[in-house]
Order: C-alpha cells, then sequence, then structure tokens
C-alpha cells in the first residue's frame, strides 16, 4: 500500500490542482520496497508464530474444559438415578411386514411414524415431546451377512454423519444386545454431522442384530446426542421395536 | 543503457528490463507478462502452485522457509491434537492457524506501514464476522440426520454444497470492495493482501460458529481419529487455502482493473471482467464445498488439495500479470541492493538482475531505516489515466 499523503508531480499541461476522476496511480512511498528482508526475520516469524498459536489455542483449550460437561455421578442401589425414563403410553400397535423376509415388527403409531418402507426394512421417524431420531430396521440373508457385519454394513452406509466411533463408557454400552428375543450382537456408537461448514452435531448410533440362519435383523438407533441416552425416548421406542421383531 | 525489446524504454544491463521485467538475455519479444518467472518470486516458474510464494507475494525469497515452516508446523500440530483426541482444541487451532499467519505476514511485510491499521482490521473484521455469520446459518439451514437418511443428500447439497459457499465468497468480497474506492490502496497486491485477509478470517469464522456445539462437549470427545485428522487438516488448511486464494484473485481482478497503474487494465482478459472474476471464484469455493457432500473425510482432503493447486496457479497468473503491468511512470533512480537477490540494481519497478517487482518486497519503515540507505530521493510520479476515459 502506498500513501497518497503528498502531492505526486502531475505531467506537463496538467493542472496540480485539480485530480482527474479516475486518479488511479499514486505510488509515493514505492522507493521504499525492494530494500528490505522485511521486519521479522525467519526466525522471528516462527518465534512469533508458535507464540501466539501456543497462547490462542491454550486460551481456547480452558474454555473447552471450563465448558465441558461434568460427569454424571454414579448410580447408588436403591435410589433413584439419572433422567426421569421417557414414559410412552399403552398405545395400539401398527404391524409392518416384509414382504420380502417374512418378520414382522409392532411400533406405537402415535410416536413413530414409517418415513420409508420396501420390501426388506422400514425407516421409522419418532417424534415425542421436544426430542426426535429415527430408526432403521433392515433384514438381508443371512448367508450374505452375520450380525457383525450386518452392523459394519449398515453403519457404513449411514449418510450424513462422520468419525463414526464406538462409544467405549461403560455406562452408555448395551447389554445383552438381540433382536426379537434373539441374542445377537450390538454396540453404540458416536459420530459428527457432515459439513464443508465445519463439524456438525455429535450424534449417538443404537446398533443391534441378531439372525435366526435364515435371515439376519439389523436394527439402527439415531438421535442426536443431546437427545439419546438409556432412558431416552429413543432407547424407549427401539427396546419397543426391537422386542416386537417376530421371525415369521 | 540498452533499449528493451519489450517495452522499447531505456534500462540498465542486466538481465530484466527494470521498467516492464522482460528478460533482457534471452531474446524475449513481445508483452513482458508472457515471461516464465514468476514476478513475485523469478526463482519460480509462474505455473508452480508454490503456496508460499502464490499466498504471500510481498515475501523476499529468504524469508519462504520461515512461513513454511509455519505451516507446515502448524498443520502439524493438527494432527498431534487429533492423534491426542484433542478434538475441540483442534478445531480452535484449525480456525486460528492461517489467519494468524496472515497477520504475521502483513506485520512482516509491512503491508500497511504508516497507512491505518483501519484496513486491515476491516478486511480481517468483515470476514470473521461474514465468516461467523454463514456459519449461524449453515446450523440453521442444516438437515437432521433423520432428513438426510429419509430425503438423501438434496438439502445438504443445495444448502451446504452450493448455495452458502456460493454466497458466502460474494459477501466476503464486500470487505475488500469498500477499500477498492481508495487511491491510497492502489497496488494488485493490495488487493490480494485484503482478499487473503478476509478470506482466511472468514473460513475461521465459519468454522467456529458452525462447530460452537462441538467445542461444548468435553475436551476429549468421542469419535474416530483417522477421519478426525483428515477433517481437521481440510477446515485448518485445505479449504481456508481454496477461499483465501479465491477471494484474492478476484481482488486482483478488480485492483488491476480500477485501481493499478497498469499498462493494460484489460491483460487478463474475460477473466479478469469483475462480472467474471468474482462469480468465478465463488464457483470455486463452491466446487471445493460440493465434494464433501459426496466423499468420505480423507477423499474430501484430497478433492480440496486438487482445487487448492487450481487457485493457486489462478492466483498466482493473476499476480504476475498484474505485476508486470504495473509499470511506473518514474525516471530511473539511483542503484539499491535488492532484498531479494543482493544483487546491485537501479531503482525503478523491478529489479535488474533477478526480475522481482520491487512492489512485492517488504517496505522499509522510512528512508532512513536499516536497509534502507540509498534509497534517495522519493522520484517523482505521473498518474496513469484510466482506461476508457
Amino acid at each position: 500500500m502506498s500513501a497518497s499523503g503528498s502531492s505526486p508531480t502531475a505531467p506537463s499541461g496538467w493542472d496540480p490542482h485539480i485530480r482527474p476522476l479516475h486518479f488511479r496511480g499514486v505510488h509515493v512511498h514505492h522507493h521504499l520496497r525492494g530494500q528490505t528482508r522485511g521486519r521479522l526475520r525467519g526466525h522471528l516469524v516462527l518465534v512469533t508464530f508458535v507464540v501466539a498459536l501456543s497462547v490462542s489455542v491454550g486460551i481456547g483449550a480452558v474454555v473447552v474444559a471450563l465448558v465441558a460437561p461434568g460427569s454424571a455421578p454414579l448410580c447408588q442401589p436403591y435410589t433413584p438415578c439419572g433422567p426421569a425414563t421417557s414414559g410412552m403410553g399403552l398405545v395400539s400397535q401398527t404391524v409392518w411386514r416384509s414382504s420380502q423376509y417374512g418378520f414382522t415388527v409392532e411400533y406405537p403409531g402415535s410416536a413413530l411414524s414409517a418415513s420409508q418402507q420396501s420390501g426388506s426394512g422400514l425407516v421409522l421417524d419418532l417424534q415425542a415431546g421436544g426430542s426426535g431420531g429415527t430408526i432403521v430396521v433392515l433384514g438381508a440373508p443371512a448367508a450374505e451377512a452375520s450380525p457383525a457385519k450386518a452392523i459394519t454394513s449398515e453403519l457404513t452406509k449411514l449418510s450424513g454423519v462422520s468419525q463414526l466411533a464406538a462409544d467405549t463408557s461403560q455406562a452408555d454400552r448395551l447389554l445383552g444386545p438381540g433382536v426379537g428375543y434373539r441374542s445377537g450382537v450390538g454396540g453404540v456408537y458416536t459420530g459428527f454431522g457432515d459439513a464443508s461448514q465445519g463439524v456438525g452435531g455429535e450424534q449417538t448410533i443404537y446398533a443391534e442384530s441378531a439372525t435366526d440362519g435364515r435371515v439376519t435383523i439389523t436394527v439402527l438407533a439415531i438421535a442426536p446426542a443431546n437427545d439419546a441416552g438409556p432412558k431416552s425416548a429413543i432407547a424407549q421406542a427401539a427396546d419397543l421395536v426391537i422386542n416386537s421383531v417376530r421371525w415369521s | 543503457m540498452i533499449e528493451c525489446q519489450s517495452c522499447e524504454g531505456d534500462t540498465p544491463e542486466g538481465r530484466f528490463c527494470i521498467r516492464c521485467g522482460a528478460p533482457l538475455e534471452q531474446g524475449h519479444t513481445g508483452r513482458s507478462s508472457s515471461r516464465s518467472p514468476y514476478a513475485a518470486a523469478p526463482h519460480e516458474h509462474v505455473a508452480l502452485p508454490a503456496l508460499v510464494s502464490s499466498l504471500f507475494p510481498h515475501l523476499p525469497r529468504s524469508s519462504h522457509w520461515g512461513f513454511r515452516i509455519a505451516l507446515l508446523s502448524g498443520a502439524g500440530l493438527l494432527v498431534v491434537l487429533a492423534v491426542t483426541r484433542l478434538f475441540p482444541v483442534g478445531l480452535i487451532a484449525a480456525a486460528l492457524l492461517l489467519p494468524l499467519v496472515v497477520v504475521l505476514y502483513v506485520i512482516d511485510v509491512d503491508v500497511y506501514e504508516d497507512e491505518p491499521v483501519w484496513a486491515m482490521g476491516l478486511s480481517l473484521a468483515w470476514g470473521a464476522l461474514a465468516g461467523v455469520g454463514f456459519g449461524l446459518i449453515a446450523v440453521a439451514v442444516s438437515p437432521s440426520l433423520t432428513s438426510v437418511i429419509n430425503h438423501g443428500h438434496s438439502q445438504y447439497l443445495v444448502w451446504q454444497g452450493l448455495v452458502l459457499p456460493f454466497l458466502g465468497l460474494l459477501v466476503l468480497m464486500i470487505g475488500p470492495l469498500m477499500l477498492l474506492r481508495y487511491h491510497r490502496f492502489n497496488s494488485v497486491l493490495d488487493g490480494v493482501a485484503f482478499g487473503l485477509s478476509a478470506g482466511a478470517a472468514f473460513a475461521g469464522g465459519q468454522l467456529i460458529a458452525y462447530s460452537a456445539h462441538v467445542l461444548g462437549n468435553g475436551i476429549r470427545p468421542q469419535g474416530a481419529l483417522v477421519p478426525w485428522i483428515w477433517r481437521l487438516l481440510s477446515f485448518g488448511v485445505a479449504l481456508p487455502i481454496v477461499t483465501m486464494g479465491a477471494a484474492a484473485a478476484a481482488c486482483t481482478a478488480l485492483w488491476l482493473r480500477y485501481r493499478a497503474p497498469a499498462r493494460d487494465a484489460e491483460a487478463l482478459g474475460w477473466v479478469g471482467h469483475p462480472a467474471v472474476a468474482v462469480p468465478l471464484a465463488a464457483l470455486l469455493v463452491m466446487g471445493a464445498s460440493v465434494g464433501e457432500v459426496f466423499l468420505p473425510s480423507g477423499g474430501w482432503l484430497g478433492w480440496l488439495v486438487a482445487f487448492d493447486l487450481v487457485v493457486l496457479v489462478l492466483l498466482r497468473r493473476a499476480i504476475h500479470v498484474g505485476l508486470l503491468e504495473e509499470s511506473l511512470e518514474i525516471p530511473i533512480g539511483p542503484t539499491f541492493t535488492c532484498a531479494n537477490c543482493g544483487g546491485e540494481t537501479a531503482r525503478h519497478t523491478f529489479c535488474g538482475q533477478c526480475g522481482i517487482s520491487l512492489q512485492a518486497l517488504p517496505k522499509a519503515r522510512s528512508e532512513g531505516a536499516p536497509g534502507s540507505a540509498g534509497a534517495g530521493p522519493a522520484p517523482t510520479i505521473t498518474p496513469t489515466p484510466e482506461p476508457g476515459t
């Protein structure tokens, strides 16, 4: 950048007091360029960079630590613990049958609505109070997919979420996973929403799968992390759906 | 003195014409902008997508390594923070990395010197505010995962991939455009500096605003390690480079056309027309962003690197043409030692030994400052009339 503080010498025939409408170049200070290698020599650039980045990141780390949620207190036997269980009234169930594999699923139509259906499965949307979520029920030939493989396959296909990893927290562990009263495999996973603007909201995914030797049924229950948890509406609804599965 | 075959002006014997920058030794004919050594770093080819000399054209060759190490160590820090699972801290570092390097660059080369700091402050502040605004809009229009499962990527594609990146660049350009009206900011490199600073601040502001809720998830939230590494490198380095480069290239075209003392303000051709340059820059940012919708984390990083290379080549070409068209209408001054090559050259627009544009070198604090001895008096200036006026 160059200052325009002093008057440039005008060419002959040019009135120095009248500037042209589009007066473009006035490199009054251009003669100061080209002789110096910069105010910060190489080592000072690095020192300043390291100090500034360390201080900024350090302040950021302190802020993150301060706003971090505290760890939940451990539950004691015979005393109320954790958030209240999300109630789901007794309602008449809607029955859905897989035309491809013959298994049936029942779900409370007042809280869950089928947004997608195919011969092999369906997608249920949860709207219970202020919390939302999605339950995916999918069947596949047992010869093609074991329960563990089916979960991995469905998680890989899940769009809109990345950085997916198993939730290693003991408090969130699924105990005795299974589908339709058949033992199987399962786990809790966390991931983050995708976007080119940044890292989106944290998502919790409960996954359970089991097989009867003919068909493998996989159920995924997906909700934003702040709508998930052992006593959340999505977990309750997923339990209802998983236990309602009849293998035909 | 000999006559330059390119500009037909008198120039001292040497390797380059000090008036137009055309090579003198190789029988160069035609416009000086057709030469292959990059005007802001003549030791590099103009088509080489080198990061430091493209994004920070004011730096002399001896300062390149410092900024290279700073960028590399910043990227290394992002990887370390991801490996140690300090993901929220990594996001903060990713948002601050390039804005910090840009501020260091501005201070090092004394872009504003005795000019008001408000100009660079305005670029940075506008970029950051626009970035925060677009980050919040992106949060508001972001579809839920349920919606993505049910309706596919269409809503993501339209808003996160196309509309917001395109509009984001147009809005961030308002900051530099506010400075275009000031005659004191009259070099294409002024435009580059404003575009870079606004672009870096925009990318950082947007990242923090969109990811704010992740910062509240604790210092070490759950998450897969490798995708986090790719994401931090994408958000901290690769995506900001696309935004900065695209904004700077658009600013270069605008400054060359409307502000710089160029011999030919239309030297960039139709690509330099504002009606083409600004939407083209926005399209590049949009193209870089849309890859995120379809690709996994690692694939998107590779996609961004490809866009980085394209943007850097475009920016470099625009700076090169802009600097070589910026021939000053001034008499030849006394000889001095070039800060880039250390050779003796007569003062004018280019160094006669290495061919660097003297506009693309740091500014001394004053004529009496160390390193500026022998600068001689300020030469007289002749304004270049606006084309078509």
